[in-house]
């Protein structure tokens, strides 16, 4: 069980800032998710906590005691961590049991108890019976989980994770996700994971960090990221999003009236994340698709409420992905795969003030 | 990405540093680089130490030397014309077109390529040898004439079987790239009307062409640098190359500065066309394969496969069954020339050989000890080099690589020319030791065991030896239980491929080896100028029989891929 501090982590290649003035404290038992696009920087910080890279600038901190910064790094074999990699790295050379071992052996632990360890982990991972197995003879799932009970088995500080399930299957994929957070969760144990699909980090991680050029954009659950979030780059990085651009023209209180460049005007109501945009000033106001209500036929509300033309629809099974056309914006919305609207068909369309984000242009 | 903590060791003791780095660098020093500048030094000073190129250009001013060079360059050329006659029409027979006895004729292509071309040349001294030729006599007796039908020792004979042993090259690198090219680039021109004949040669062959003039450098530069089949076929009638004109200037009396500076062209023409091939050809070839697996479109010849197969039957026979079948023959001979009877043969030979004969049960000796050594040190001094340039970031790495790969622009009597400018006399005397041997073929061979390893470690994943390191192995060790034994093919691959060819070795031994330490190439070399015929023949068949042996086996442990290098 141990805590990581990362303060003001930075790391360079040339001219390129991978890791950029990142600080982050995890807590015990914490499951971090970094997310963000290719070449945002979130393996670097990840391999900068490993030890496989020194940093420029910054600290890393495990439990009180300084293991990375400018002038002294402590190896990757001296920090009581484990890693499961994208390429799953499980050893072709070694049996299942073998590969679980050997960093129990590297400890020099009785055999008896290598043997006990290696079968809870094996029966943990859901890997019973295959400890004699080669790894070409096992399917990529089983394969990561090998690399997962290896990891675990030396009852590690801290689980590094990067990009795991990026190999496999969609299915495969879904059903690894719940299994890793209940391992987690029956472990406790201070896990950081890096992947660049949202979804993933959602039904992972306790908070997920969005990563941009080297920096956090972001912190926070799944609910405040994906609901309130603070940037441009969050909004449209984590799902999908109706960026409207504009001007306040109003403001009281507890709401902001928003004229968009093409033409619609929005009420917005204040929300806790984002300051609250003063009269004249450019903002960005994101809806997402399932927030915004249609109908073919009138809907009783004062206000934000419009008049539309479907341009496009398409039927996606779970729901609509509609493309509507208001004054000379196009919005995205989904709705239940009940809603049929025909194409060119007129509709009443309903933003909740409420469930309108809006952010620094 | 960078590792920065890989290159760490052992607390407090920087194995890289302290380890790796001196091994590596000082067998760089002893093997490559001292004997090098010693050669550079030695074609520049005349023995009073005056400075000057005349020794360079006494090779202009000379007629012998001359002369030696122009029919090296003569015999290089036709070579490598020829191999290309043979080499690629058989390449697109056996990958292409529908003829029987494909992997016959691909696995005896892979036979020529690992018989010591000496020993064919000695076998074709039987068959067309301009007395008692069995097929000059055959003629004669046939047409009633008393004309020579071929004349061996000359420089056609000397052009025609360096060809049969250095057409493998094309062969093998034209067959490869046929065999994975994508063929829906033909299937297109088929589409577009094209008849298979026309798209043979207007979309197939361009796209092979980076391939065959890469397997035509590598003929060249074998044909170039062949010593034994020059010797043997050349010598006693006043022909002579660059290789055994060299070894004449170190035989009496000796001209240690001239034989220093006629190797130097060698050394640069093959080192300008292996840079060329590297640069130009080696980017152009991998374009065609587009990582799909797809069946090549199969030819059917009709009719024209029998004269196709027969080509292509015709070559191998040249090259590997006539001669064999001849050496054979003699070896099982009383005494060659009389008729061929079931009495006069016998296994006499053989058991001479092996247990009366001192001269070759030495050589024998000599020889396992030299190739089981030099493969194994070699690939150690490999193995230690490529991890320090691949996983590690320390200085030198590039200097280092190049070093390791400039062997394969160095011919073996260049190699002994510089062996014998670094070590004949003190500080470093190795000379008159059976070391000097070993030295040289190291430094000869540890090429084949660098590529090998460094190919090897390239497709072993960083990962691998991170997730040792993070669960808890130091980096030394992370490299012995995981990088290692995950090498384990490429260093075997690498260790046989160093074994056979130190075995039979003749081009750099013929100017290294002493008494006493004669190894079996030499030995030959020796009975087939005393015209010990029936035991040279004996012996001959033993070293491709034990040469066989372990390319069988390295193909068991490689796979097919291994053809590929030599």
């Amino acid at each position: 069980m141990a805590k990581v501090r990362i303060k003001n982590l930075t790391k360079k290649f040339g001219e390129v800032r991978a890791a950029d003035n990142f600080s982050l404290d995890i807590d015990e038992g914490e499951f971090v998710a970094l997310v963000g696009p290719s070449g945002c920087g979130k393996t670097t910080t990840l391999r900068c906590i490993a030890g496989f890279i020194d940093p420029d600038d910054g600290e890393i901190i495990l439990n009180d005691r300084v293991i990375s910064s400018k002038k002294f790094v402590l190896p990757p074999e001296q920090r009581n961590m484990a890693m499961v990699f994208q390429s799953y790295a499980v050893w072709p050379h070694k049996t299942v049991y073998k590969n679980i071992s050997f960093g129990l052996e590297l400890r020099k632990l009785p055999k008896s108890e290598v043997r006990d360890r290696v079968m809870r982990s094996l029966e943990l991972t859901k890997l019973k019976g295959l400890e004699n197995r080669y790894p070409n003879e096992l399917s990529g799932g089983q394969q990561q989980r090998v690399a997962l009970a290896r990891g675990l088995v030396v009852e590690p500080d801290v689980l590094l994770l990067d990009e795991p399930l990026s190999n496999l299957d969609a299915i495969l994929r879904e059903e690894m996700r719940f299994d890793l957070r209940e391992i987690q969760q029956k472990l406790k144990i201070t896990s950081i994971y890096v992947t660049h699909d949202q979804t993933e980090a959602m039904v992972i991680a306790d908070r997920i960090v969005v990563m941009n050029q080297g920096r956090i954009d972001q912190i926070g659950s799944a609910e405040d990221i994906y609901h309130s979030s603070k940037s441009r780059f969050v909004a449209s990085f984590v799902g999908t999003t109706n960026l409207l651009k504009g001007m306040v023209q109003r403001k009281d209180e507890s709401f902001v009236e928003v004229r968009t460049e093409k033409g619609m005007v929005l009420r917005v109501k204040k929300g806790e994340g984002n300051e609250f945009p003063d009269i004249d000033s450019d903002v960005l106001i994101s809806v997402r698709p399932e927030s915004i209500e249609i109908e073919p036929s009138r809907i009783e509300k004062a206000h934000n409420l419009y008049k539309g033309k479907v341009v496009q629809k398409t039927f996606l099974g779970s729901f609509y992905d509609y493309r509507i056309k208001v004054e000379k914006e196009v919005l995205r919305v989904q709705t239940s795969s009940h809603k049929h609207l025909e194409v060119d068909a007129e509709v009443w369309m309903y933003i909740d003030p409420g469930l309108c984000n809006y952010l620094k242009a | 990405m960078v590792n920065g903590h890989l290159r760490r060791g052992l607390k407090g003791f920087d194995i890289v540093k302290w380890v790796l780095f001196p091994i590596a660098l000082t067998a760089v020093a002893i093997l490559i680089l001292f004997p090098l500048i010693m050669m550079f030094k030695g074609s520049v000073f005349t023995p009073e130490g005056k400075f000057g190129f005349f020794y360079f250009l006494n090779i202009f001013k000379q007629k012998v030397l001359f002369k030696a060079f122009r029919n090296s360059m003569v015999i290089a050329v036709w070579a490598t014309f020829l191999s290309l006659l043979t080499g690629v029409p058989m390449a697109w027979a056996v990958s292409r077109t529908d003829i029987p006895l494909k992997n016959f004729i691909r696995n005896l292509a892979l036979v020529s390529m690992v018989t010591p071309p000496f020993l064919g040349a000695i076998a074709w001294i039987f068959l067309l040898g301009p007395g008692a030729g069995k097929l000059n006599v055959l003629f004669k007796e046939l047409f009633h004439t008393k004309v020579t039908l071929f004349n061996v020792f000359s420089i056609e004979g000397i052009i025609f079987v360096i060809a049969m042993y250095v057409y493998p090259f094309v062969f093998i690198n034209t067959a490869s790239v046929l065999d994975n090219m994508d063929s829906s680039l033909e299937d297109a021109a088929n589409m577009l009307g094209a008849s298979k004949w026309k798209t043979a040669f207007k979309i197939t062959l361009p796209l092979v062409a980076p391939a065959i003039i890469s397997g035509a450098i590598l003929s060249f530069l074998e044909a170039l640098a062949l010593f034994g089949v020059p010797a043997v076929l050349g010598m006693s009638r006043g022909i002579f190359t660059l290789t055994t004109q060299i070894y004449q200037l170190f035989h009496y009396p000796p001209q240690f500065q001239q034989g220093a500076a006629l190797a130097i062209p060698l050394v640069v023409i093959t080192g300008v066309l292996l840079i060329f091939q590297y640069l130009y050809l080696g980017k152009k070839q991998f374009v065609l394969i587009s990582g799909k697996t797809t069946q090549p479109t199969i030819i059917k010849l009709g009719k024209a496969k029998w004269p196709v197969l027969g080509y292509c039957v015709l070559v191998v026979s040249l090259a590997v069954i006539v001669p064999y079948f001849m050496l054979l023959l003699i070896s099982l001979s009383k005494v060659w020339g009389v008729p061929l009877t079931l009495s006069n043969l016998t296994l006499h030979n053989f058991e001479f050989i092996l247990f009366h004969y001192r001269l070759s049960q030495k050589s024998f000796l000599n020889s396992f000890f030299l190739a089981f050594l030099a493969a194994t040190i070699a690939v150690f001094l490999a193995l230690i080099v490529v991890i320090y340039n691949k996983r590690t970031e320390n200085v030198g790495r590039g200097f280092l690589h190049f070093m390791m790969v400039l062997p394969f622009a160095i011919p073996g009597v260049a190699m002994a020319v510089a062996f014998l400018w670094a070590y004949i006399r003190p500080p470093f005397m190795l000379y008159g030791t059976i070391w000097i041997l070993l030295a040289a073929y190291v430094a000869r061979r540890i090429p084949l065991a660098y590529m090998a390893c460094s190919d090897g470690l390239t497709q072993i994943n960083l990962e691998l030896e991170e997730s040792a390191r993070i669960i808890g192995a130091s980096w030394f060790r992370s490299i012995m239980n995981i990088t290692v034994p995950l090498l384990k093919i490429s260093l075997v691959s690498g260790w046989i491929l160093i074994f056979i060819s130190s075995f039979r070795e003749i081009s750099a031994s013929i100017l290294l080896y002493s008494t006493n330490n004669e190894v079996i190439a030499v030995t030959i070399f020796t009975l087939f100028e005393e015209g010990e015929f029936e035991a040279l023949a004996a012996l001959s068949i033993l070293v491709l029989l034990i040469t066989l042996i372990f390319v069988a086996g390295s193909r068991k442990v490689v796979g097919k891929s291994f053809a590929q290098v030599s």
